[in-house]
């Protein structure tokens, strides 16, 4: 297992709501959902760096909406 | 910096004995190096002795382009994939590139998590395209194992999923015992398999590596 570091997180009543009600869908724990999210971000990140967007897509009407990440 | 993940078996099929191959991730400059002097020079000499009109499709060469130093530096310090290397007697002898933030497109879990093989692939010598008597078997084992292993790992219960070149359809499809969603017409057309959590539990009894990644 490769190295890991323990750190403290400190989230508001509705964070730790939101961060209960995704692992439970998931099925992962809090640790294993914020490590995905952050790959997620920085995933994200790194291509609208180089410049590319981020769309979601209707299956159906294909419609495309940009989403806009801050 | 790189880190073995332990000591698994694999067998010269030229000997007939089982010799330890360490798996260590992430790819690094070795073998890297190993891939540019001693696979990529039995790839070209394949080329060249291909009939003329035998496409690489015929030749089950699909995989013929992959560059792994660009696969490398393109991945590398992204938490979103983790590179994984065999090595055996010295030199490598397989390479695979997961990415962990795909979903399940199996309908019983569909977008769970998973881990996705991006590339996988054995040395030259190890595979029937390139020769008829073939090094090392079990190097494509001990690599789904470790895509295994990293999705329990993870917490996404042994889930994995990747697209596969023809010439491996079967294999994954009746060796791996995974499930074949059929052919993405938005990925090259190349068949999408899927290995579940029973799937993985199935196929680790029958691989019983235990890679910890």
């Amino acid at each position: 297992m490769l190295e890991r570091k323990t750190m403290t997180l400190n989230l508001q009543e509705g964070e730790m709501v939101v961060l209960d009600r995704l692992a439970e869908r998931k099925g992962l724990t809090k640790t294993a959902l914020i490590r995905q999210a952050l790959r997620l971000y920085q995933s994200v990140e790194e291509r609208l760096e180089q410049g590319q967007k981020f769309f979601f897509e209707h299956p159906v009407s294909k419609e495309k909406s940009e989403l806009l990440v801050l | 910096m790189r880190s073995s993940l332990g000591l698994f078996p694999l067998r010269n099929r030229h000997s007939g004995a089982i010799e330890d191959a360490e798996l260590f991730v992430p790819i690094d400059g070795t073998n890297l190096a190993d891939f540019e002097q001693h696979w990529k020079p039995m790839v070209l000499d394949r080329l060249r002795q291909l009939p003329r009109g035998t496409t690489t499709t015929d030749a089950q060469l699909q995989d013929w382009h992959w560059d792994w130093r660009k696969k490398a530096d393109r991945f590398a310090d992204r938490l979103d994939y983790r590179s994984f290397a065999v090595e055996c007697a010295g030199r490598t002898q397989g390479l695979m590139i997961c990415s962990l933030v795909h979903r399940v497109r199996e309908p019983s879990m569909l977008n769970q998590h998973l881990v996705y093989i991006e590339f996988l692939h054995s040395a030259p010598w190890n595979r029937w395209q390139f020769t008829d008597t073939p090094l090392y078997k079990g190097v494509g084992d001990l690599l789904v194992a470790a895509a295994v292993s990293l999705s329990i790992e993870e917490e996404f219960e042994g889930r994995i999923g990747l697209h596969s070149l023809p010439q491996s359809d079967d294999w994954y499809r009746d060796y791996c015992g995974m499930t074949d969603l059929g052919v993405d017409s938005a990925y090259e057309n190349l068949r999408y398999f899927e290995m579940t959590a029973q799937q993985a539990a199935n196929f680790g009894r029958k691989n019983p590596k235990g890679v910890a990644s």
